[in-house]
């Protein structure tokens, strides 16, 4: 369970009292078409060997954590890009970046 | 039940979203997030620091207590509202009058996808209809009032041929190919003033009309000083100037009114397979118009579909190219419905003083004058609504079922009428006043026994002779009951009718009960 204490729970709600709803649909989710649709050479993240996920947001890989973890499949072709680098923490970030209000 | 039964369908049905059926179909239990955090964070706390939606919704719908004090379950849905209204460029509405009131629309301007990934940009994005049905449910009980007052204007600014465009594509690329947005957006317009603060200022607000006639060129906002330039001709420059001012939204509330009740005959712009790969040329010749001796509002023919229930067939091969499956012509029940809420609504307005207009007028081939008002056109539809609509045995040699109520009333395809189809509790939660009670419990017993699902309402009887409830588009079988998926609406489950038929049980048993 996550601790609701401490200076990144914190830092969390900082950062969340100033988003609004459009922050948080382009924060979690926007399908493939929307992302590419901004113009910003950018869509859903492809997961090597499984494929793109359905939202370009966090809900993208949350949906897929919540398949993963009750069976800690640590075989997942998500967990190997995960150990191959940050290319997916990579990408949240630099998609993220480029919303000005975050 | 089968589950290829279930589809996921375009979004009309977005406050029963994506999230409900995501969590169904992988028995994900609601109650993993009763103690607050699901297992989702959990894991996610071991790889990355990941953003829970839900806490997020304490800080988002701050004001709003409806979602911030309501249970999981009404959150998971709320986060429909965040899923489906965003700003898309390529979608965005027309631009709203420099009068409209603060605080002012963003540009561009957020809009509702009706169904993510197929309606999430461009064309495919807004629909008049989805919009309009998902309105009160992603805008309104969130709390959004000012993104629903936009698109409620927005949508306005488009009215042609007294009608709201089915695929709004910008306003300016709109096509009027639909009947029933129009009175999904008045209904929502009841929403609207009923439920948001200040609601009632909204019939005052200014509406820049892009097709102030029937036959202009998309016009932009303030573009008279333009008009001025460009057009010679006087007379007609004047007509545009007084076209040209903003308009308040009651006016062109009006105006949808008096050309229904006038009655419309219009084949739709463009005409031809640049706009529709599939339709017939008959299709494209529409009409709208009010049955005199009911009042019920009625259009179309049985070559164009324009009705939510709008499958157009698209095979060669197995003959049903150019054919709707479902044409609901004549007077589609829900549509009767949605238009006597309105007229009922309108009607208490006016006599407040709150609406300018108290009556409607038709004039007549030799110039005679018919003048309604707006309750008398209401009572109409309700003196005559149950006894058209009732199925007894006695009704016609179409009947299947009896103790339902009619899916249509004077269809070109007469057997069309008697079919059992989960459009009349859309009415009856529009407008209870319509329905004798007991008839509406056995209509509604019926509905439960024959359509409801646990996630939707199957679109059409299983005992039906059309019936298939298996929809395939790929399918490219010489089947033309199924081929590229004409059978739609033909059996498969919609969720949105989901919680119409929650909402007319919780109607009825008041008055079944008393």
């Amino acid at each position: 369970m996550i601790n609701e204490a401490g200076p990144k729970y914190d830092e969390l709600k900082t950062i969340a009292s100033k988003l609004n709803l459009l922050d948080l649909n382009r924060a979690l989710y926007r399908c493939d078409q929307e992302e590419r649709d901004m113009g910003k050479g950018s869509g859903a993240f492809d997961i090597p060997q499984f494929g793109p996920l359905v939202y370009c947001g966090t809900q993208g890989f949350v949906s897929l954590l919540t398949e993963i973890a009750p069976n800690n499949d640590l075989g997942h072709p998500f967990c190997g890009n995960l150990r191959d680098g940050n290319w997916m923490i990579g990408k949240e970030h630099q998609r993220l970046s480029q919303i000005m209000t975050l | 039940m089968d589950r290829r039964e279930y589809i996921v369908t375009k979004g009309n049905s977005q406050i029963f979203g994506a999230e409900l059926l995501w969590r169904h179909r992988h028995r994900y239990p609601y109650a993993t997030h009763q103690s607050g955090r699901g297992a989702d964070v959990t894991v996610s706390r071991r790889h990355f620091f990941l953003v829970d939606k839900f806490t997020l919704i304490d800080y988002l719908f701050v004001n709003h207590r409806f979602v911030k004090e309501g249970s999981r379950f009404v959150q998971a849905l709320a986060l429909g509202s965040v899923q489906c209204v965003a700003i898309s460029d390529s979608a965005d509405l027309p631009k709203l009058s420099p009068n409209v009131s603060a605080p002012k629309p963003p540009s561009p301007c957020p809009t509702l996808s009706a169904g993510l990934p197929h309606f999430s940009t461009g064309y495919m994005r807004c629909w008049g209809r989805d919009t309009f049905i998902a309105l009160r449910g992603l805008l309104l009980i969130t709390g959004r009032y000012d993104e629903a007052r936009y698109i409620i204007l927005g949508f306005a600014a488009c009215l042609r041929h007294g009608l709201i465009p089915n695929l709004l594509d910008n306003g300016n690329k709109s096509r009027f190919n639909c009947r029933d947005a129009i009175w999904w957006w008045l209904y929502s317009i009841r929403d609207y003033v009923n439920e948001a603060p200040h609601g009632k200022a909204i019939l005052k607000e200014k509406v820049s009309r892009l097709f102030p006639t029937d036959d202009a060129e998309a016009q932009a906002p303030g573009v008279c000083v333009c008009i001025m330039i460009i057009v010679s001709c006087w007379t007609l420059f004047w007509l545009n100037w007084i076209h040209q001012q903003d308009q308040p939204l009651h006016d062109v509330i009006q105006e949808a009114l008096r050309i229904h009740f006038q009655g419309l005959v219009f084949r739709e712009r463009n005409a031809g397979q640049s706009i529709d790969e599939h339709m017939v040329d008959r299709g494209f010749n529409n009409q709208i118009g009010v049955q005199p001796d009911t009042g019920f509002v009625f259009g179309g023919n049985d070559a164009n579909c324009g009705t939510w229930m709008d499958k157009m067939g698209s095979s060669q091969k197995a003959g049903n190219k150019g054919v709707p499956t479902t044409p609901r012509d004549g007077s589609a029940v829900e549509l009767v419905g949605l238009q006597a809420a309105s007229l009922r609504f309108l009607h208490k307005l006016a006599a407040a003083n709150e609406y300018p207009y108290k009556s409607v007028e038709r004039v007549g081939k030799n110039g005679e004058k018919t003048v309604w008002t707006l309750e008398r056109w209401a009572d109409s539809i309700k003196e005559n609504f149950d006894r058209n609509f009732f199925v007894n045995p006695q009704s016609s040699q179409y009947v299947n079922k009896t103790g339902i109520y009619k899916d249509s009333f004077g269809a070109t395809q007469p057997w069309a009428d008697y079919q059992l189809r989960s459009n009349f509790p859309i009415s009856m939660v529009a407008a209870p006043e319509l329905f004798d009670p007991k008839h509406a419990w056995e209509a509604l017993e019926q509905a439960k026994n024959n359509l409801l699902g646990p996630l939707g309402m199957k679109t059409l009887d299983p005992s039906d002779w059309s019936y298939r409830g298996s929809y395939d588009n790929d399918n490219d079988s010489d089947d033309a009951k199924v081929a590229h998926g004409a059978n739609y609406h033909q059996g498969p489950v919609w969720n949105f009718t989901i919680w119409i038929d929650c909402g007319s049980n919780t109607h009825l048993c008041s008055c079944v009960c008393l």
